[in-house]
């Protein structure tokens, strides 16, 4: 689904009270059938590491951590083995064609780490990936193909994909598109 | 991916600044394990030296110089005591030993003894632990020395090595070693400056004393180390030391001929102190007449009386206040480093608001995340601890050697495992406690505010 709304309208508030990273003042957000404001503290943030992937604009990697460890972070909160964590983070990454697991994320290039952030959302195979405005600082060509990045990554891992644009060009490859 | 990766990619991060923050608590804890160490090494040194005698008795101004000087050698005393005064001093209560010293002379520097046979066969240097050799035999004989260990590894006097004694320290007044040449072995005697306190005419430039050629000592035993005063000195016997006495009067008399045992008088035969122990019952040390004897003794006022122990708890007691001042130094040290830790970390944080906003993001709680940052602060603490450990051990031999080099105090420089124990421990919880303040800027952080596009 993406959701399309002009700069200030609240399109990244929203992503955050989803993610339940804000608190709603009225109603209601249900994720994964599950009122995710009903949970309070650790069992919310277990329930979004979880459940719920996220992509940003600037990709938010950890810096001065290799990118086979950026994936694992998405698994470490939850039941994972750190092996199990290693094993998971490297099918991804090879299957989004990153071969150099060990290098640290900010000597790789801006698609490659779009492709760690990438697979670090999908990696705990959540329910639900947000992205908020992942192709807006790219150039049209890029921006298609990193779109269809996240989108076979979503459709490969069973994950709704939940995306903020205000690039007109987004808008056809979206079966649903809602207005903010 | 672990939550220890985490931390270590964090303090690998901020190298300066982690490495900083480390040298900061190393110096702190070295400090304190230093003063720790050279307080308990202090008052164990002082305690070992006094033996297993139960009194003192000397013609110092008080029982505590009595004890520094009789017993640790901090100055030639200068008042002696006659010969009669001590034969009618060992018959004045049921003694164990009654051992007379003679103190006054030096060999580079080293305190000389002169004493009788009873000195190694009846006073313990450590209660239950008598003297034992590492070499030779103890003298049986004049002109005949002992070298306690110490004495040994610093002049390098070994079985057979030939001295001549020195009277007085032997250090000149700018407090240099009297002795400019190096001693010789075997049939060559080593030459010391004879530095006569009390005859000024044998000063010779700026030194207090001059080489005093006549009387040739012989080393036959070396002995093994008691951690006590005693392992610096050379222990001769009295008769030795007032032949060289009476040489004096004799030559002053007009007399140039070597004296003989029969040339020796009352003036010549006195003595600086004598070690006293009474009779004890079988498994005490502490016999009940103790008070008694002292109390019988203090009435003659010609002569001081001192109880070693209670000396050198008077003087822990003095010294402990001072300690307790650098003790409180150190401690303040310890708690500025761990506010250097606070406020490394607090600076930090302006930088990791992201990456702890993208941590919360992936599953991690607002406790883990505070846990993350008190652990990073402990483990800098830990680390620190190490180094101040390792530091420690370096500046304890220092301040040891300091220690014997200008108070003549032999401690032992090992740190206490307690001590070693109780600062890491003390450390760490303090590192830890200077990270609760970051820990809570980091529990805080808004992660929508700081996921949010740079610029």
């Amino acid at each position: 689904m993406l959701l399309a709304a002009a700069s200030g309208k609240g399109k990244s508030t929203l992503l955050s009270l989803i993610a339940g990273l804000m608190e709603p003042d009225a109603g209601t957000i249900e994720v994964a059938g599950r009122n995710i404001h009903s949970l309070s503290g650790a069992a919310r943030d277990h329930f979004r590491g979880k459940h719920v992937g996220m992509i940003f604009q600037t990709f938010n990697l950890l810096q001065g951590f290799s990118a086979l460890e950026n994936v694992m972070a998405a698994l470490m909160f939850g039941e994972s083995s750190p092996r199990q964590q290693a094993e998971r983070a490297g099918e991804l990454l090879s299957s989004l064609g990153i071969q150099r697991h060990s290098a640290k994320v900010e000597t790789l290039s801006v698609g490659q780490q779009q492709r760690v952030a990438v697979a670090r959302a999908v990696a705990a195979r959540p329910e639900l990936v947000l992205a908020d405005e992942p192709t807006a600082s790219l150039d049209p060509a890029n921006a298609q193909s990193a779109m269809t990045l996240i989108q076979d990554a979503c459709r490969a891992n069973n994950a709704a994909l939940l995306c903020v644009s205000h690039d007109p060009a987004m808008w056809a490859r979206f079966e649903r598109k809602e207005q903010l | 991916m672990t939550d220890w990766t985490i931390i270590l990619r964090s303090l690998q991060a901020r190298k300066f600044s982690t490495l900083t923050t480390i040298v900061t608590v190393a110096v702190a804890v070295a400090m304190m394990l230093v003063l720790v160490t050279m307080r308990e090494a202090g008052k164990k040194a002082f305690e070992r030296g006094c033996g297993d005698m139960h009194l003192l008795v000397s013609a110092d101004a008080s029982p505590l110089s009595s004890v520094l000087n009789g017993v640790f050698y901090a100055n030639p005393p200068r008042r002696p005591l006659p010969w009669a005064r001590f034969e009618a001093l060992k018959t004045s209560a049921p003694w164990a030993y009654a051992v007379p010293i003679q103190q006054g002379d030096s060999f580079k520097g080293q305190p000389v003894l002169a004493t009788n046979a009873d000195f190694f066969l009846k006073f313990k240097p450590n209660p239950n632990e008598p003297w034992q050799l590492a070499d030779g035999r103890f003298f049986n004989t004049d002109f005949e020395v002992v070298v306690g260990a110490d004495a040994a590894r610093t002049t390098g006097l070994r079985v057979g090595s030939k001295v001549y004694l020195t009277h007085g320290t032997g250090m000149s007044r700018e407090g240099i070693p009297a002795d400019p040449e190096p001693e010789g072995h075997d049939d060559h005697a080593d030459h010391a400056d004879h530095d006569h306190d009390h005859d000024a005419k044998h000063v010779e430039g700026d030194h207090s004393g001059h080489v005093h050629r006549d009387f040739v000592y012989t080393v036959v035993g070396v002995l093994k180390p008691t951690g006590g005063s005693h392992d610096r000195a050379l222990i001769t016997n009295l008769e030795s030391t007032w032949i060289i006495h009476a040489k004096e009067r004799l030559e002053k008399a007009g007399r140039h001929e070597k004296p003989t045992p029969a040339d020796l008088t009352d003036e010549d035969r006195k003595i600086t102190g004598v070690y006293l122990r009474l009779i004890t019952r079988e498994g005490s040390d502490t016999p009940a007449n103790l008070p008694a004897v002292f109390d019988s003794l203090r009435r003659d006022t010609s002569v001081t009386v001192a109880a070693p122990f209670d000396e050198i708890r008077t003087l822990d007691v003095i010294v402990g206040n001072v300690n307790r001042v650098f003790i409180a130094v150190a401690g303040a040290v310890m708690l500025s480093s761990g506010i250097a830790i606070m406020l490394a970390l607090y600076n930090s944080m302006e930088q990791r608001r992201r990456q702890i906003a993208v941590l919360r993001v992936l599953g991690a709680s607002k406790p883990r995340i505070f846990g993350l940052v008190v652990t990073e602060s402990a483990i800098i603490g830990l680390l620190g601890a190490a180094a101040g450990i390792a530091l420690g051990f370096a500046g304890a031999i220092v301040a040891a050697a300091v220690m014997k080099d200008k108070l003549q105090l032999l401690l032992d420089p090992s740190i206490p495992p307690r001590a070693l124990v109780a600062v890491a421990l003390a450390t760490v919880l303090l590192a830890a406690a200077a990270g609760v303040v970051p820990a809570f800027a980091a529990y805080r952080t808004s992660v929508a505010r700081n996921l949010r596009p740079i610029g």
